[in-house]
């Protein structure tokens, strides 16, 4: 199927792509890194009996949420949006390999969007054993999601014997998921 | 498209349905009527997924069919998918009975 162009003459679309995305995966690095943050220093406030770490934790939560699910998922839809418009053939190529793998990514963002809520709206009336429970859910929810984009972003760099094969196994490499996603953690932590 | 409008029995009937549920997803939510709203907007969307598929059939019938794309199974991935699927709603759940316990704890006191 032929779609039309857009072109976007002085900017580029790689460049525009690369405006929303930089933001992006700051912002998400920022969600992971941030995630297993707050589960530390949650486990930390209640072994150690902090009621200042615990106060500033509440407040912190509030900007974490805001900053990862609402920016975040602004610029995320935004990076869809504007692959679509640039590149409608590689956006419908990416789609179609990986359609497990992104119903794998929408159960952890739903998670990490439950675990989020929770931990915000129930910080004060959550047991604290099960609040610090809801804490890693979201950390691991996050990691996870990072794990499997990682493998989708790793395709397009290194799209390996997918080229001869088309399928979804060989469509990504394992060697690249590790130092991003370490990145991902170290970024914050 | 006169196939949904009178062409053929099927589609034209599936069409004046969808219509009618709209109507009477409008008429529910204002009378205030929560699940039976839901249940329409339900049915509009599993007419919608249909109308689509079957004028998308329809519309691309000289140029394109289904059958002429090439299968490729992957039952690997879409069994992780489903383990992953199970073990994710069961965190959510676990994290919602909690929730649903801090709410029957304030309840009470």
């Amino acid at each position: 199927m032929n779609y039309p162009i857009w072109l976007l003459e002085k900017l580029g679309g790689g460049t525009l792509i690369a405006i929303i995305a930089v933001l992006h995966v700051y912002i998400s690095h920022l969600a992971v890194g941030g995630g297993l943050f707050i589960w530390l220093m949650d486990r930390r406030a209640r072994r150690s009996g902090d009621t200042a770490l615990n106060d500033f934790l509440r407040r912190y939560n509030w900007i974490f949420l805001l900053v990862t699910m609402v920016l975040g998922g602004l610029t995320g839809v935004g990076i869809w949006f504007v692959i679509g418009l640039v590149n409608p053939a590689a956006t419908s190529t990416l789609i179609h390999t990986f359609v497990f793998g992104w119903a794998i990514e929408w159960v952890f963002f739903i998670g990490e969007i439950t675990a989020l809520l929770v931990y915000h709206y129930y910080f004060d009336k959550l047991e604290r054993v099960l609040r610090e429970k809801v804490a890693f859910f979201y950390f691991l929810f996050a990691f996870l999601s990072l794990v499997i984009i990682n493998g989708i972003l790793s395709f397009m760099l290194t799209p390996g014997k997918w080229l001869a094969t088309g399928g979804f196994g060989t469509a990504s490499s394992i060697r690249p998921i590790s130092p991003r996603c370490c990145s991902g953690l170290s970024s914050r932590s | 498209m006169l196939e949904y409008m009178g062409g053929s029995i099927a589609r034209t009937v599936l069409l004046m349905l969808g219509i009618v549920l709209a109507f009477g997803a409008v008429a529910m939510s204002l009378m205030g009527r929560f699940l039976p709203t839901l249940f329409h907007l339900l049915a509009i969307a599993a007419v919608m997924v249909t109308m689509r598929v079957l004028l998308r059939y329809s519309y691309l019938r000289d140029i394109f069919e289904p059958s002429s794309l090439e299968l490729k199974p992957q039952y690997g991935v879409l069994a992780l998918f489903l383990v992953i699927l199970v073990a994710g709603l069961l965190a959510v759940w676990v994290m919602i009975r909690g929730v649903l316990a801090a709410e029957a704890g304030r309840a009470h006191s």
